[in-house]
């Protein structure tokens, strides 16, 4: 293998790629990225079994060939090697590769490339076209709602559904929920599908073109494929029965309040400071006429108060929050409106944004006594 | 200003309170423990001791050794009570003091020199003062760390005062046997003299990657602990860390619903007095040993913390049923609840209320037995006892 090529075009595909490599597994060659030149184009490979990367950039290719280089040292010499062109060839036996830039010289190991499981790529008729700038919405809204928890992978993903008019991205984890829909004609009838959060996560990053781009999802019975431009990147589905969320979703509310999203968030962020007990910040909001007062109180530090005009309409009710629930939510919301439909100290409570009514996010509060 | 230890330890103490209330005990070997076919040594008297018997033995190893020996049941409850006096007491001289068990706890004394008289004269007043107020002995370790204090403490017991000054931490250990470290069992203990170690102090000869294959994955402590340096901080026990129960059975059980009946049994127990201290507990613990003595725990983080019998019981059911192998017969259960959350303030969630309603229907349960006992309501399992209460060797911690 020879070839040439653009430093910051080989870096920025790296970066897609190494977020699918390896950090702990028993096979090494997982921990590697895949290189294969061919034809003016290099495609690069990763894998963690989970989830697969693949990105073709054009280079200028003098000899094909195939290297697998380490996933934490490959691209850590080309954010450093100076000058804007790079030379990458292999060795006569292949088994060392060669990485030149002006003065600067790197010789690291391969791993044998022919060992390397290469990304099955599928483009199955089960598919849908998405606008970039849509999909990437429906998963910033939701899919910061997902649970970390390994011990239940269930949540750990986001539901993608389909029916006849619409589209909608669940993700919840247990304790808040977020659904974002879209009024969408797909014919080919329904679909349920629970996508890990940290593919998505991915993908939204990824996406991030100046022009409008089409993004194709294609999906087989365990697998969900994101194919645009020069990016594939696969990963398997989550198996399990994703729970009723509209069963969840509350309603018949006796109580609202607005104000604006960012003002809500700063003055959170603040009360937060002195809200931390146990595993999270609780804070606690009492809503009352033209006025919402925030509190927040550490047994070992001291407590904080806020109050902020909002407009409500109800009985004045107090409910505590866990803070980064809240915040996640205000995060998303910017510098919108905000509503908030509550019912009870103990009850779920809703909250939406005013420029976007295909959008809910649901929040149960924290227990006191 | 100067860090200073105090490790406080108990002398017998199950033995100690039972031969103070008895006259009677005084003076002879008593066996505090399970009286039962299959008991357990919780405490043995000095004078028992001499008969080679310890705790943690087999009640009946302890007959054998100690024909002449006077075993009684103890009363968990009256322990409680004077390791509270104790706990009092020790409160007197710093405000941070960490219980470790009923009868043991590290004082940090240091800067109390500046209230009261020296570390060392702090440490001879908790001991005058335990013996006068409680007729009890306590021995004590004075020391820079925590490691030095405990170590100290059991160097001469009973009664014992050692203190190991600043700058003395290696003549310290050059004193004392490998197998009085942290962490070294009768294996390793072998493998080190094997290769000649004998004292602890000849440890700190070893870089961490020299204690590798003795110590594994600890040989990052050790290294520090043989040097003498251990800066664990001393953490005010306000609660407990984990609150257990644990039954051994007059025979080894193999049918899988007598095992479910007394895993209810356990779980609440133990969910009753997590309740009572307002807690919830994130992690399930479950312990069993097999008629063979093989004993094996194993457990399981839940996804929110529990204060909910029900809970409790689905886990340990769900860890037994996971690991063990019902047909080999098992002679010990124990469930603990440990990582405790306050449950003043609880998260709710939007699908699975089961805990919630777990929690109600223990909260009732509890509320109906405070009032018309503790058999008022029993779960439909315990009702029908398939052993006898009175063969049973109770533990709980």
């Amino acid at each position: 293998m020879r070839i040439r090529c653009e430093k910051d075009q080989l870096l920025s595909a790296l970066q897609v790629v190494q977020k699918a490599t390896a950090t702990k597994t028993t096979l090494p060659i997982l921990t590697g990225i895949y290189l294969s030149a061919e034809a003016g184009k290099l495609e690069l490979q990763a894998t963690d079994y989970e989830m697969g990367i693949s990105i073709v950039i054009p280079v200028d290719v003098v000899e094909s060939g195939k290297a697998v280089l380490s996933g934490k040292i490959f691209p850590d010499i080309i954010r450093k090697i100076p000058g804007k062109l790079i030379e990458i060839s292999s060795s006569s036996n292949h088994s060392m590769i060669n990485i030149a830039a002006e003065k600067a010289e790197f010789k690291v190991l391969s791993f044998p490339a022919e060992e390397f499981p290469t990304i099955k790529k599928f483009e199955s008729t089960n598919q849908m076209v998405l606008k970039d700038d849509v999909l990437k919405e429906m998963i910033r809204k939701t899919v910061f709602a997902c649970s970390t928890d390994e011990s239940r992978p269930l949540f750990t993903g986001a539901l993608l559904e389909m029916t006849d008019q619409e589209l909608a991205m669940v993700a919840t984890n247990t304790h808040r929920l977020a659904v974002k829909k879209l009024s969408l004609q797909i014919p080919g009838g329904t679909l349920k599908m629970i996508i890990p959060g940290k593919l998505l996560s991915e993908v939204a990053k990824v996406l991030n073109y100046e022009h409008p781009i089409d993004v194709c999802v294609y999906w087989l019975k365990n697998q969900v494929a994101f194919s645009f431009e020069n990016i594939y990147i696969m990963s398997r589905i989550i198996e399990g029965q994703f729970p009723d969320y509209k069963k969840v979703i509350p309603h018949d509310f006796l109580a609202e309040c607005s104000l604006a999203a960012d003002v809500l968030y700063e003055a959170v962020e603040r009360v937060s400071l002195l809200a931390k007990d146990g595993e999270y910040s609780i804070i606690k909001i009492r809503f009352n006429q033209s006025v919402i007062e925030l509190s927040g109180n550490n047994p070992d530090a001291g407590s904080a108060m806020e109050n902020l005009d909002a407009v409500f309409i109800g009985d004045p009710l107090e409910i505590a929050f866990n803070a980064k629930y809240l915040m996640d939510f205000l995060r998303v919301a910017g510098t919108n409106q905000i509503k908030f439909h509550l019912k009870s100290s103990l009850s779920p409570v809703m909250v939406e944004m005013s420029d976007d009514n295909s959008y809910t996010y649901i929040l149960t509060p924290i227990r006191t006594n | 200003m100067a860090r200073w230890i105090l490790h406080v330890d108990m002398d017998a103490f199950y033995a100690s309170v039972e031969q103070r209330d008895h006259p009677e005990y005084r003076g002879k070997p008593l066996i505090v423990g399970g009286v039962g076919r299959r008991g357990v040594v919780a405490t043995a008297s000095y004078e028992a001791r001499k008969f080679g018997v310890h705790s943690a033995m087999p009640m009946e190893t302890a007959r054998r050794l100690c024909s002449q020996g006077i075993f009684i049941a103890g009363d968990h409850d009256k322990y409680a009570e004077v390791s509270a006096q104790i706990m009092a007491i020790l409160a007197d001289y710093s405000p941070l003091v960490e219980p470790l068990s009923l009868d043991e706890a590290f004082l940090d004394l240091s800067g109390m020199e500046l209230i009261f008289a020296s570390p060392i004269d702090i440490a001879r007043e908790i001991k005058r003062r335990v013996r006068e107020e409680l007729q009890l002995t306590v021995s004590a370790g004075l020391a820079p760390n925590k490691f030095l204090a405990k170590m100290a403490s059991d160097l001469q017991k009973p009664d014992g005062l050692v203190v190991v000054r600043h700058g003395g931490e290696q003549e310290f250990l050059a004193e004392l046997p490998i197998e009085k470290l942290w962490g070294v069992g009768d294996v390793t203990a072998k493998s080190l003299r094997a290769k000649g170690f004998a004292k602890i102090n000849q440890l700190a000869l070893l870089e961490e990657a020299g204690l590798k294959p003795f110590f594994g994955q600890a040989a990052a402590t050790v290294y520090k602990l043989v040097r003498g340096i251990d800066d664990r901080p001393v953490v005010p026990g306000r609660e407990s860390k984990s609150i257990g129960a644990e039954e051994t059975f007059p025979y080894d059980l193999t049918d899988a619903d007598e095992m479910r009946t007394m895993l209810t049994v356990m779980a609440n127990r133990v969910g009753a007095r997590l309740r009572q201290e307002h807690f919830a507990a994130w992690t399930i613990t479950l312990k069993l040993r097999y008629g063979n003595f093989q004993t094996l725990t194993r457990q399981r983080k839940l996804t929110r913390p529990t204060q909910a019998d029900e809970t409790i019981y689905r886990t340990a059911l769900d860890l037994l049923t996971q690991h063990a192998t019902l047909t080999n017969g098992i002679r010990l259960l124990g469930i603990t609840v440990s990582h405790f959350e306050s449950a003043e303030r609880m998260e709710t969630s939007l699908f699975d209320d089961r805990e919630e309603k777990g929690r109600q229907i223990s909260n009732v349960m509890d509320r109906l037995r405070e009032k018309f006992g503790p058999a008022a309501l029993l779960p439909g399992r315990m009702v029908a006892k398939p052993l006898s209460e009175t063969k049973r060797e109770r533990k709980d911690n």
